[in-house]
């Protein structure tokens, strides 16, 4: 990293300049550029709303090409075109907090804006014949992305991105996009990872939630995305797995895209439509119900490897 | 179906204790409003699953609960809600266990203008402790102090996440009062004995105070599709995903007295001792100070 602003940094094959500095995200410029129009993090002021907005909902607005989130105590995020973030911290402002909104809802207003299918999902990369592609973990807050994308990881299963994948198509083929490199854990799924938090980050003050840096095993280029495992609980004691197919793989890549209601105030639901039934085209898509306690997480991934080995041998034949 | 012109429209809130009988109305409410020849599926009740739904709170807010504090959650409940209702062009029933409780900006989190009307459903507390043990697998002497413990709350850790957000109770007593007599709600208070003895009367005036169209053979085939054998047949056969994973099973016994051959008089003595003001305002204590 320089030591002078601009900020080099890449995510979701991204060139992203930054007046702040944005620990976590992997330094210097993308292996393989998503676009060549780079994005810019700046510092500056903010309107307090939207000129015109499409949508208000509770914390943010959206009209075409902006979107404005305001979160009490740490910062404001105009996000313009899909070019620009503009950062307005407030005073006393936690900066971890700060980043973690930057990253989090800003980000996916961006990605929205470029058009890219921004997945609700952890990723990891496996490898067949020579081959890598992108396995992606989908589902809401709590299904247990992160944990399962963290155990594959400590696996030897190398991380592609944590919590959000920017997919787009090329040729006609879903290529996903790394994220960042951390995966972010709560104090309980920490504990079983056997991951100790004593020494990490908290993603904020006053959250048992940590980040945890992937240094090594991340992999920072674009992959072809081979399958999308939807994660849900239930109260049964037993791990279900359900081939999603036709129309319900749209359905649900619409349902899993991070922070989906922007789209409508942003004017990109049709483009959206378009990519999400492109890649359900060309995704496997395979819905889990595992028990809320016990996780069974080496059973699920176990039984995710097997699937893969079993959905692989037959799309062979 | 043509609507009437002045239909009522707005969220009403099912708000209960838990194990009160919150999910037999709302069975009921979803047989009634679809007036179908067979039972509405358990499974597939109307109305989402809980105001306290961890994804309901993301959607409107924009940003996810898992990023935030418990307070900084609390004080944006409110808006989520008002949030919620603006988009409402039905009646909608949101099935509620938080208290009525003031967020840290003494606002209440669940708004008055957000409301088109409240049922609290209200249930004797020697049975709920009975219930809330099964449900929450621990001693009827556990579930007796859960109910008298001002700090009580559902999913209350910091440490995980779990799929619905940290719900306040307070005592038992104190969640009632909290509910039924919350300023500028106004609240029609159903008891789940009511319910068992004269379906009838209890759920008529519950489909009048909310603004449903009465119709008297809707009334009585809702009722008869969201008896407790019908739910306890449909949890057997199918399951029921509102289950907790270590309760045997959610629909037990569906019966109002069962404390008097389960709980040992030193537990009614608790209850009783811990909630005798409101057990008498609503009916479960004789003049005498005796359990009815």
């Amino acid at each position: 990293m320089p030591d002078q602003p601009p900020y080099a940094y890449t995510a979701f094959g991204l060139n992203i300049q930054s007046e702040i500095p944005l620990p976590g995200l992997l330094p210097g410029a993308p292996p393989v550029a998503l676009d060549a129009t780079p994005v810019w993090v700046r510092q500056g002021e903010t309107p307090t709303s939207l000129a015109q907005p499409q949508f208000s909902g509770v914390l943010y607005q959206t009209s075409e090409g902006e979107f404005l989130l305001t979160l009490e105590n740490i910062a404001r995020y105009w996000v313009r075109n899909g070019q620009e973030v503009i950062v307005q911290t407030f005073p006393n402002a936690d900066e971890a907090a700060v980043t973690l909104f930057l990253l989090g809802s800003a980000f996916a207003a961006l990605l929205h804006q470029r058009g890219v299918l921004a997945l609700h999902s952890s990723g990891i990369v496996i490898e067949r014949s020579g081959e890598k592609q992108a396995v992606l973990f989908a589902g809401r807050s709590g299904a247990g992305k992160s944990t399962l994308a963290a155990a594959f990881h400590q696996r030897g299963y190398p991380l592609l991105a944590d919590d959000k994948c920017a997919i787009v198509l090329q040729d006609g083929r879903p290529i996903v996009y790394p994220g960042y490199p951390h995966l972010r854990l709560w104090q309980d799924a920490a504990k079983k990872l056997a991951v100790d938090t004593e020494a990490l980050p908290p993603v904020r003050a006053d959250l048992e939630k940590f980040s945890l840096p992937v240094e090594e095993q991340f992999h920072a280029a674009p992959l072809p995305l081979r399958a999308v495992y939807l994660l849900n609980t239930h109260n049964a004691l037993e791990i279900e797995m359900t081939p999603v197919s036709g129309m319900n793989k749209f359905r649900q890549l619409l349902q899993n895209t991070f922070r989906q209601r922007f789209l409508d105030g942003l004017g990109m639901r049709p483009a959206h439509f378009q990519l999400a039934s492109g890649v359900a085209k060309h995704v496997r898509v395979v819905r889990i119900s595992r028990p809320m306690h016990p996780f069974l997480l080496d059973e699920l991934a176990d039984q995710i490897l097997h699937d893969l080995e079993g959905s692989h041998a037959a799309s062979a034949q | 179906m043509q609507q009437a012109p002045n239909e009522a429209r707005g969220l009403v809130w099912l708000a209960s204790y838990p194990k009160s009988g919150n999910t037999w109305m709302r069975a009921f409410l979803t047989n009634y409003q679809r007036n179908s020849d067979k039972p509405a599926d358990i499974n597939h009740l109307d109305n989402g699953p809980i105001a306290s739904a961890r994804e309901l709170f993301d959607d409107e807010v924009g940003v996810e609960a898992s990023d935030l504090t418990l307070d900084e959650i609390d004080r944006l409940r409110p808006l989520v809600y008002t949030q919620y209702a603006r988009s409402m062009e039905t009646l909608e029933f949101l099935k509620i266990h938080d208290a009525y409780t003031l967020t840290s900006r003494g606002e209440p989190m669940i708004p008055p203008q957000a409301t088109h009307a409240t049922l609290y459903i209200l249930r004797n507390p020697l049975d709920v402790a009975i219930s809330y043990s099964h449900h929450s697998h621990c001693t009827i002497d556990q579930s007796i102090q859960f109910m008298a413990d001002d700090d009580h709350s559902l999913v209350g850790s910091k440490r995980r996440l779990n799929n619905q957000l940290r719900q306040i109770l307070l005592t038992w007593s104190g969640h009632v009062l909290s509910w039924v007599d919350a300023p500028n709600m106004k609240v029609h208070v159903v008891r789940y004995e009511d319910m068992k003895k004269d379906p009838f009367a209890a759920f008529g005036a519950v489909v009048r105070v909310v603004g449903l169209p009465y119709d008297e053979e809707r009334l009585r085939k809702a009722i008869e599709f969201s008896s407790f054998d019908t739910l306890k047949k449909q949890e057997q056969e199918h399951g029921f995903r509102e289950k907790m994973p270590m309760a045997e099973s959610f629909f037990r016994e569906g019966k109002s007295g069962g404390w008097r051959a389960k709980l040992t008089a030193e537990q009614v003595q608790a209850v009783v001792s811990a909630h005798a003001a409101v057990m008498r305002r609503f009916g479960y204590l004789d003049e005498t100070g005796s359990p009815v």
